[in-house]
């Protein structure tokens, strides 16, 4: 490194901005997009910046919950302002980008599924804040920090340039010491600005940064300046941290103990569910995938849209949403980003930025929710018995993402071999499995039809060279799936998820609990086991429907029910005079026989209020919640951890499940709107 | 619970092996017994019908009993069944003593029936008798409400029927089925 | 058009044609349009008259005579899905506003010859009349919207018509929110998303043509209008625009004017 490395100081005289943005746009040769603060629409947002004339130069805003404006102070300076509107999510992770491109042509090679190539060019983020690096940090974990990661945004990032400017000028919204992001930056930057009374004390943090210093040739910052520098960020610090007194992130991180809490239903009453505050919040990530197409074309696109858990659709599936009324989406919002991000991703959701608040029509402030729900709440109230969870570096200055994910894989083509009607609305499709796709027991994949969409299906029989997909026809996509003959192509991606612990069961008695279309996906654990019965104790299968004709696989069942070396029996909930079985619900069959619970392993899968009565049955009988295994439906965009669509609790069903256990889901199974 | 065809069973026999005997000191269990009778129907029988007085309260010893009711337009439809060790009947405990559904045999079935009167008789003579009887029949008759909470909620009938009003992006589904080909579609007005 | 293609009829009610020009409007769309479906009804184009059925019927402008009010049950009964298109058909239009009025006055003021004009005491949509299967909202509908129904149609997806708030689209669009910035008061948070924030683009408020969200919380947001120093008057001017009578709307003005729309027997059946 040269000698403008870390730790050198440098004075950048007010007048050599202008310098300072031609060096950065590009004079060496290489052609940069400068991005940075400038006044539009009566606010501060980042946009293209041409010259230092663009910057805020002598304005000051005004922030308040609900309230902005901006001010002419008419000096020189250039940062004297907080955060505005935008974040650097715009840019790194843009509110919608095409994903792929899908063409259903006649053919055998027609249905194609190809993901655009991310090609983001050289920008300069310039006046990003301690808060906002940090929110950079934070999205790094969720794009970047799993197993399938969006390309296009570490692309975008590896390509940002980051100048870093210290903050001097907070909001009264403004909350970056408490959750310790700010108002000072300590890493993640190329170079580093603190304004002061004549210019800039200019710091490297990179080489690349490095050399920009060189090009300008400054003088180091003389004792005086940097002292001036040092002050005005800690008088900020102390500014921000002398407001925020009572906001305790540590508290916060309890939220979600409390789903019950009244405070809820008080903040929903004036919460409007606009989206706001989570399309301003830059840490913000979840996405939804568009369908596009135009009348009968063959070709379309997937577009990838910014989406909020405020939209009436984002945790609806078919026959409803999780969280129908605002109460139970303002609750998923403030417990994620305080609190279930925690086990997510190892930091808080939030950095302290006050947009949120700023941007509410309704002047919801987060800072009075959680001091209310988590300081109010009484302990009895507590889901796992009022202990509290200990303290923690918060900073998440402090961290740092390793990158190894594989990029989020494209659907890939297989074909459909053999179509078997199950019930009037349920069909089995055999197919041809696409090289490459590889599937557990208890997996889903994406099942995509080119402009129409790709729902989550559960592998119903995995053989080699094939696998069976058993779908009910529920909606367009679905009713696009069952419409397919015998030939016709389809587009699979995954297989995705936590599977059945069929391995782990070997040595225990085996209990299968499935109600209607969550025969499905238990029927690759019958198949294992029964491939190899010995290994097992005794199996038992408990199979529910409505009515005998909505009984999936019933020769199959029937099969079950002939051998001596399997307990099977089926119920339904009614039934004409020609049903000879029991009439009723499923937790019959089992209710009154006693379990081991040491050596008992149960799989049970249908609607969410099956499972619960069918855990309450099994657990009354002796078992354990720990060897209950469960799994959950949620609405899914991405299946690979990046939409955040299918959130439970701290959960993401679409990787740390679909299958769970009863222990694991247990703070969560029958609370309402989670 | 399970009789060897052409074993002769005793009401006493029947009564211990079923939870509602099980819960009783022996004394109190015979003093039952003595009011009960075998019953052995074949499959199809009907044991009582809805409506008629209640002829007794009955604990099923083997086979499957099922709880029917009539629905012009429907036919028959079976609500739910009673499986071996479970009670039927228990409208005889309670005044008018009217059956609410109709009872028959699914598959050849063996009862053990208290007959109305003599029930009463031996209840209203040894009230711990009664309170364990009716105990019994009253957790049965929780657990039935149970299940026909959960049977109420249609938990596998199909997303549309269970929709409310006006879901999220209801209009855009409904159009959807169209496509489908699954609306039926009826004139409206 | 095309042998077996779906059959699209166009019709309209009370209304000004905007909402079915929108279809026109789609120029470059136009062939490929009746390539895929079968026009066989549409006022504004062609002279053709289909009795029905149709796979699908566009539906403009809002019920407002009694020929009309029978009309649309036997449109209705030939439709295998009725979708509205617009303010008028979807809320009752900007002539719902009559509704609040003393109608005899209204109509002396308006047309010359009030005695020729037979029309019902209120304007209602289409909805409070028979069942809708879908609805394109707007004061004139968004053309992208109307080719999105279309070309869902076409291949069997879900239309990708969503009922967000107005605000969505705004910060999509990296629109700073006039409420905040400036302290216009906008219906956007309460109205359904899909004109792609014209307005709040426009350094105005957004008027809610598109008519109220399922959800809409409307005691946060006339509070909050009326904390920040309207009067009950002004805000309920505020939601007296293309979409009053659609709920919550509706109820929100009356409170706030302190009486009811006329509720007219003829029209609510
Ligand atoms: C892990 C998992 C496994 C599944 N396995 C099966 C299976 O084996 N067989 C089967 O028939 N169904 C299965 N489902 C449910 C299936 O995914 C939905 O029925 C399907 O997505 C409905 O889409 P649609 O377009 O047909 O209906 P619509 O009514 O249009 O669906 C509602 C909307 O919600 C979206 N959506 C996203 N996720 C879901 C979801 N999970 N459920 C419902 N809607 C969703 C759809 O994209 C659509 O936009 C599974 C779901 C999950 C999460
Ligand atoms: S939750 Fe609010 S304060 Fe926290 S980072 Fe998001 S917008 Fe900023
Ligand atoms: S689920 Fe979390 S990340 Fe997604 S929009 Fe809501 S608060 Fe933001
Ligand atoms: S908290 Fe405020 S910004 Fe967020 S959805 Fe509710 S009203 Fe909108
Ligand atoms: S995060 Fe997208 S489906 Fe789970």
């Amino acid at each position: 490194m040269s000698e403008a490395g870390q730790g050198h100081r440098y004075f950048l005289a007010r007048h050599r901005l202008a310098d300072l943005i031609d060096v950065l746009r590009g004079a060496g040769g290489r052609a940069r997009t400068v991005i940075g603060p400038t006044v539009e629409q009566g606010a501060i947002v980042y946009a293209e910046i041409d010259t230092a004339a663009d910057l805020p130069v002598g304005w000051r805003d005004e922030q308040a919950p609900g309230h902005y404006r901006l001010r002419r102070e008419g000096d020189e300076r250039a940062f004297a302002y907080a955060v505005g509107p935008t974040a650097w999510k715009r840019h790194l992770f843009p509110p919608a980008r095409v994903r792929m491109e899908v063409a259903a042509e006649p053919g055998a090679d027609g249905t194609r599924f190809e993901p655009t190539q991310p090609a983001a060019s050289a920008t300069v983020l310039l006046g990003a804040r301690g808060c906002e690096l940090a929110a950079m940090r934070v999205q790094d974990r969720v794009f970047r920090g799993g197993p399938y990661v969006d390309d296009h945004y570490a692309d975008a990032r590896d390509a940002a340039f980051v100048v870093a400017v210290q903050c001097t000028h907070p909001a009264s919204t403004c909350f970056c010491t408490s959750m310790r992001s700010g108002p000072g930056v300590e890493a993640g930057y190329d170079l580093r600005l603190t304004e002061i009374a004549d210019g800039f004390v200019v710091e490297a943090g990179t080489d690349a940064g490095g050399e920009v210093l060189v090009s300008l040739r400054l003088d180091p910052a003389d004792e005086e300046r940097a002292g001036e520098a040092h002050a005005a960020v800690a008088a900020c610090a102390e500014t921000v941290t002398h407001r925020n007194r009572g906001v305790d992130p540590i508290r916060a991180r309890d939220l979600d103990m409390y789903p019950e809490h009244p405070r809820w239903d008080e903040v929903a009453a004036r919460c409007l569910a606009c989206t706001n505050c989570t399309m301003v919040c830059p840490t913000c990530f979840c996405s939804r995938d568009v369908q596009q197409s135009v009348l009968a074309r063959p070709d379309g696109t997937v577009e990838r849209q910014w989406d909020s858990c405020f939209t009436a659709e984002f945790a609806a599936v078919a026959g409803g949403s999780f969280r129908s009324r605002i109460r139970d989406r303002y609750r998923q919002w403030l417990t994620h980003k305080f609190s279930t991000w925690w086990p997510q991703f190892g930091t808080p959701g939030c950095v302290g930025c006050g947009r949120c608040i700023v941007w509410c029509p309704v002047e919801i402030d987060v800072r009075e929710e959680i001091a209310a729900i988590g300081t109010s709440a009484p302990e009895s109230d507590a889901q796992d018995g009022g202990e509290r969870r200990g303290d923690v570096d918060l900073g998440p200055q402090a961290l740092t993402t390793s990158p190894g994910g594989v990029p989020e894989p494209p659907p890939r083509t297989g074909t459909v071999e053999r179509v078997t009607t199950e019930t009037s609305d349920t069909v089995t499709l055999r197919v041809r499995t696409p090289p490459g796709l590889e599937a557990q027991p208890g997996q889903f994949v994406l099942a995509a039809v080119p402009r129409v969409g790709a729902p989550p299906i559960s592998v119903s029989r995995l053989e080699p060279g094939t696998l069976e997909l058993t779908v009910r026809s529920v909606g367009p996509a679905t009713a696009a799936l069952c419409r397919l003959g015998p030939g016709d192509p389809l587009g699979l991606a995954g297989a995705y998820g936590r599977g059945w612990p069929i391995e782990a069961a070997r040595g225990n008695d085996v209990i299968v609990v499935a109600g209607g279309i969550g025969l499905a996906p238990l029927r690759p654990v019958i198949d294992a086991v029964l491939a190899d019965r010995d290994s097992y104790g005794d199996v038992s299968v408990y199979v529910g429907a409505r009515t005998p004709d909505d009984m999936i696989y019933s020769a199959e069942i029937g099969t079950w029910e002939q051998r001596r070396d399997v307990t099977a029996a089926r119920i339904v909930d009614r039934a004409g005079p020609d049903w000879l079985g029991p009439v009723g619900v499923v937790t019959q069959l089992f209710a009154d026989t006693a379990r081991e619970a040491a050596s008992t392993v149960a799989f049970v899968c249908g609607p969410e209020r099956m499972m619960q009565a069918s855990v309450d049955a099994l657990v009354d009988s002796g078992m354990r919640a720990e060897s209950i295994w469960l799994t959950t439906e949620r609405h899914m965009e991405c299946g690979v951890g990046l939409c955040g669509h299918c959130q439970l609790g701290p959960y993401f069903v679409c990787r740390d499940g679909p299958v769970f256990t009863a222990a694991e889901l247990g703070p969560y199974l029958g609370v309402e709107g989670i | 619970m399970e009789q060897e065809s052409g074993e002769v069973i005793t009401p006493a026999h029947a009564l211990q092996a079923v939870r509602l005997g099980a819960g009783l000191g022996e004394a109190t269990r015979e003093k039952l017994a003595r009011v009960g009778q075998i019953l052995v129907r074949g499959a199809g029988a009907v044991l009582f019908r809805e409506g008629e007085k209640t002829p007794y309260l009955g604990v099923v010893i083997s086979g499957r009993v099922g709880i029917r009711t009539y629905v012009a337009g429907r036919g028959d439809v079976t609500l739910s069944t009673v499986e071996a060790g479970d009670i039927f009947g228990w409208s005889v405990l309670v005044p008018p003593s009217r059956a609410h559904a109709t009872v028959w045999a699914v598959t050849d079935v063996t009862v053990l029936g208290f007959p109305a009167e003599s029930l009463r008789r031996v209840l209203a003579a040894d009230p711990d008798l009664a309170a364990a009887v009716y105990q019994h029949a009253l957790s049965a008759l929780g657990r039935r409400i149970t299940s026909t909470r959960l049977q109420m909620l249609d938990l596998f009938g199909s997303p549309r029927t269970t929709e409310p009003v006006r879901p999220p992006g209801a209009l855009s589904r409904r159009l959807a089925d169209v496509r489908r080909g699954a609306a039926t579609e009826e004139p409206t007005s | 058009m095309t042998r077996g293609a779906p059959t699209v009829g166009v019709v309209k009610f009370a209304s000004c044609d905007g909402c079915q020009l929108s279809l026109l409007d789609l120029e470059d769309h136009l062939l490929e349009i009746t390539g895929t479906f079968d026009i066989v009804e549409f006022a504004e184009a062609t002279s053709r008259r289909s009795p029905g059925p149709y796979d699908v019927l566009l539906v403009e402008g809002s019920v407002s005579t009694e020929e009309q009010a029978a009309e649309i049950l036997e449109l209705r009964a030939q439709a295998r899905t009725l979708v509205t298109i617009g303010a008028c058909a979807t809320a009752g239009g900007i002539q719902a506003l009559r509704n609040w009025a003393d109608h005899d006055e209204y109509r002396r003021a308006v047309y010359a010859h009030p005695e020729y004009v037979a029309s019902l005491a209120t304007s209602t949509p289409v909805s409070s009349h028979v069942r809708v299967d879908a609805e394109l909202h707007g004061c004139p509908i968004d053309r992208g919207e109307l080719l999105e129904l279309l070309s869902a149609l076409a291949v069997g997806r879900r239309p990708q018509i969503r009922e967000d708030a107005v605000c969505l689209a705004c910060k999509r669009r990296g629109v700073v929110c006039v409420t905040v910035a400036r302290g216009i008061p906008c219906l956007g948070p309460v109205t359904n998303a899909g004109c792609g924030a014209i307005c709040p683009a426009m350094d105005r408020g957004c008027y809610g043509c598109f008519g109220p969200r399922p959800e809409a919380n409307m005691p946060s947001l006339t509070g909050s209008f009326l904390a920040s120093g309207g009067t009950r008057a002004d805000v309920a001017r505020l939601f007296e625009g293309f979409t009053a009578y659609a709920e919550p709307f509706r109820t929100t003005v009356s409170d706030l004017r302190g009486r009811g729309p006329e509720e007219d027997a003829d029209a609510q059946q």
